[in-house]
């Protein structure tokens, strides 16, 4: 009975520790929506107040108005549906050769790839920039996809999800007349569908949110992408507009959010995936 | 329906492993050929070199009067049931089954009654629209054989298609597939490394052992007449008693042929496969027999089997009496008729002068 006790006890702690740590994450983005609201005279008010005041959903239209707000999302929108599917065209013939094609080439090939993951684009990006402006391909859209066709995070991802199909169902396919892009499509990719998700958001987050290789690449205004147009909002004046900065901000989460959310049970299957055996 | 031949063949991997030596073996149209062995003997790579899943170093293929060798699995019209059913997981099972006879490009109708008939034959008719997660192991593997059957091919492959099942549930599979056979007439590859499956499936056994072929022959042939030292100790439950001889050769018994000496039960009851009945009273003159202690005893059912330790070593013995317990003195003996004997190089010896002249008294008796 006291033994029950005590483990009740410690769930509990354990409830509230955990509580505690979501708190952490969660206040930012509440943080962000609060200010949203607010005016500009309260963003300055010290101590801060948590909710606003008055909801002012007229800050959302400024952000919206400034800095080819729309088409900065339209441009983003694009460029990480252009890279996702440009991934997906090159993963998914690598990683297939790399789990089931037999050749000596497989284990140096697979290690290049997973060097590759360790280089980060602050690495590579003067040289492929110099590249693709003696392309003369500088402020076009070319620049801001091309570099990330070959993701290798997701040929690494891919092929290890590959590797555990069993080997029988790809010779099954193969008896039953399959050519090696049908397998791939009909056969393999249902079997690894978290994958393929959890990927695809991790990709889409991360070139959604890229700031970084966009701003290095182009100088147009019309090219420029969704986190740069927030950015900007805050370089206009002198006086920051915090309220519309969030704003701003805040419509730069919420497609993530929207898109994150359904598909969260996805990433935690796609980290313990089991093939019927 | 076709026959399969190999000529010549040779698999080696990597350079280095040499798992198929110089294979020549034609399996009749028609017939349903067990391959048999421990595991690494090189039936599986067989199997898989037929489907085409595997390509030979050296040497041909043929299927009918066809050279496959170069041909591609999905164009050589034999279907294959793996150990591990290898369904698609995500699909139905009627889509399992129409996977492959679509990309045969069946026409849609025609596919419809397939299925409808296939599904009947396996008794999946109720499963139609589940997914293979819902399945037992026996109904994915009858998902499994229904879409091998679908494909009307020429050729059965079978890669140790029971292992994965429980043993009530092999022993269905094993007559329901022999029932298959009959029905379908086509030809049978089956693999397993199980000499029970072999022996009660087939109506060819072919048994091999580190790439090479030990013998080929109807199950009665070379449980009866095994061509050498390997497959009269593979073949049967247990195997046969094999020793060496003081001179050199070997000779052997099967654990049915032999008896307790002075006891009712002498040199084996009938025996189930026994092509010579009943030996008479094995204590005669002619019978060898040795004297040792009963070491393990195991009950069968109608049957018991002992292992009586003498100073041949442990000599297996299969009968229906139980009168002896652990650790009794027994006589074992053997009427002379029932010994098999091989030379030195473990190679059957059928000549009965040879026998004779290695037989000469010198049996350790």
């Amino acid at each position: 009975m006291n033994n029950h006790k005590f483990a009740l006890a410690r769930r509990g702690l354990e409830m509230l520790g955990l509580m505690a740590l979501a708190c952490v994450f969660v206040f930012p983005f509440f943080w962000i929506v609060s200010t949203s609201f607010k005016t500009l005279m309260e963003t300055a008010r010290y101590p801060p107040s948590l909710l606003p005041e008055n909801f002012n959903p007229i800050n959302y239209a400024a952000a919206f108005a400034s800095n080819n707000f729309p088409r900065a999302g339209l441009n983003s929108l694009f460029i990480v549906l252009a890279i996702l599917v440009l991934q997906m065209a090159v993963i998914l013939p690598a990683s297939y050769a790399l789990a089931f094609k037999k050749s000596r080439l497989e284990k140096p090939l697979f290690a290049l790839i997973l060097i590759g993951l360790m280089v980060p684009d602050q690495v590579t990006f003067l040289p492929v920039y110099l590249l693709f402006s003696k392309l003369k391909l500088i402020n076009t859209y070319v620049p801001l996809i091309v570099p990330f066709a070959a993701s290798a995070f997701g040929i690494f991802m891919v092929t290890q999800s590959f590797r555990q199909i069993p080997k029988d169902v790809i010779e099954a396919a193969k008896l039953d007349k399959s050519s090696s892009l049908k397998t791939i499509w009909k056969i393999l990719l249902p079997s690894i569908r978290p994958t393929i998700i959890c990927f695809a958001l991790f990709s889409c987050i991360t070139h959604w949110n890229d700031y970084f290789w966009p701003f290095a690449m182009t100088n147009q205004e019309s090219l420029r992408t969704l986190p740069m147009a927030v950015a900007k909002l805050s370089s206009v004046d002198s006086v920051k507009q915090w309220h519309v900065i969030m704003a701003g901000n805040t419509m730069l989460i919420l497609p993530l959010l929207l898109v994150y959310l359904p598909c969260s049970k996805w990433i935690k299957r796609a980290f313990a995936y089991n093939g019927v055996k | 329906m076709a026959s399969i031949e190999f000529r010549g063949v040779v698999k080696v991997y990597d350079k280095k492993n040499l798992v198929i030596d110089d294979l020549n073996l034609l399996i009749e149209d028609g017939s349903f050929t067990v391959l048999v062995g421990p595991s690494g003997c090189g039936k599986t790579t067989a199997l898989r070199i037929i489907a085409g899943l595997e390509e030979v170093t050296k040497g041909s293929v043929l299927i009918g009067d066809e050279d496959v060798t170069k041909k591609e699995p999905g164009d050589r019209d034999v279907a294959m049931v793996f150990q591990n059913y290898a369904i698609y997981p995500h699909m139905t099972v009627k889509e399992n089954i129409e996977f492959g006879l679509v990309n045969a490009k069946v026409p849609k109708a025609e596919r419809e009654v397939v299925v409808a008939a296939v599904l009947k034959q396996v008794g999946l008719e109720r499963h139609v629209d589940e997914k293979p997660s819902k399945l037992s192991g026996g109904q994915r593997q009858r998902v499994a054989l229904a879409r091998a059957i679908s494909k009307k091919p020429r050729v059965f492959l079978m890669d140790e298609p029971l292992s994965n099942l429980d043993a009530k549930l092999r022993n269905q599979m094993r007559r329901e597939l022999v029932e298959l056979h009959n029905k379908l007439k086509t030809t049978f590859v089956f693999v397993t490394h199980d000499q029970i499956e072999a022996m009660t499936m087939g109506d060819c056994i072919v048994i091999m052992c580190d790439g090479r072929i030990r013998q080929k022959g109807a199950p009665q042939r070379v449980y009866n007449d095994p061509d050498n030292v390997f497959v009269a100790r593979f073949i049967g439950d247990p195997g046969m008693n094999v020793y060496p001889m003081e001179g050199g050769g070997f000779f052997g018994f099967r654990p049915r042929k032999v008896g307790f000496a002075g006891s009712g039960d002498n040199g084996a009851g009938v025996d189930a496969s026994g092509d010579d009945g009943p030996a008479d009273n094995a204590s005669g003159d002619d019978a060898v027999s040795w004297p040792g202690r009963v070491a393990a005893k195991e009950i069968l059912g109608s049957e018991v089997l002992y292992c009586v330790k003498t100073k041949l070593g442990d000599v297996m013995l299969k009968t229906s009496s139980a009168g002896r317990g652990m650790d009794d003195l027994a006589t074992v003996s053997v009427p002379r008729k029932n010994l098999v004997f091989f030379d030195q190089n473990e190679d059957r010896v059928r000549d009965e002068n040879e026998i004779r002249r290695l037989a000469g008294g010198r049996l350790g008796a």
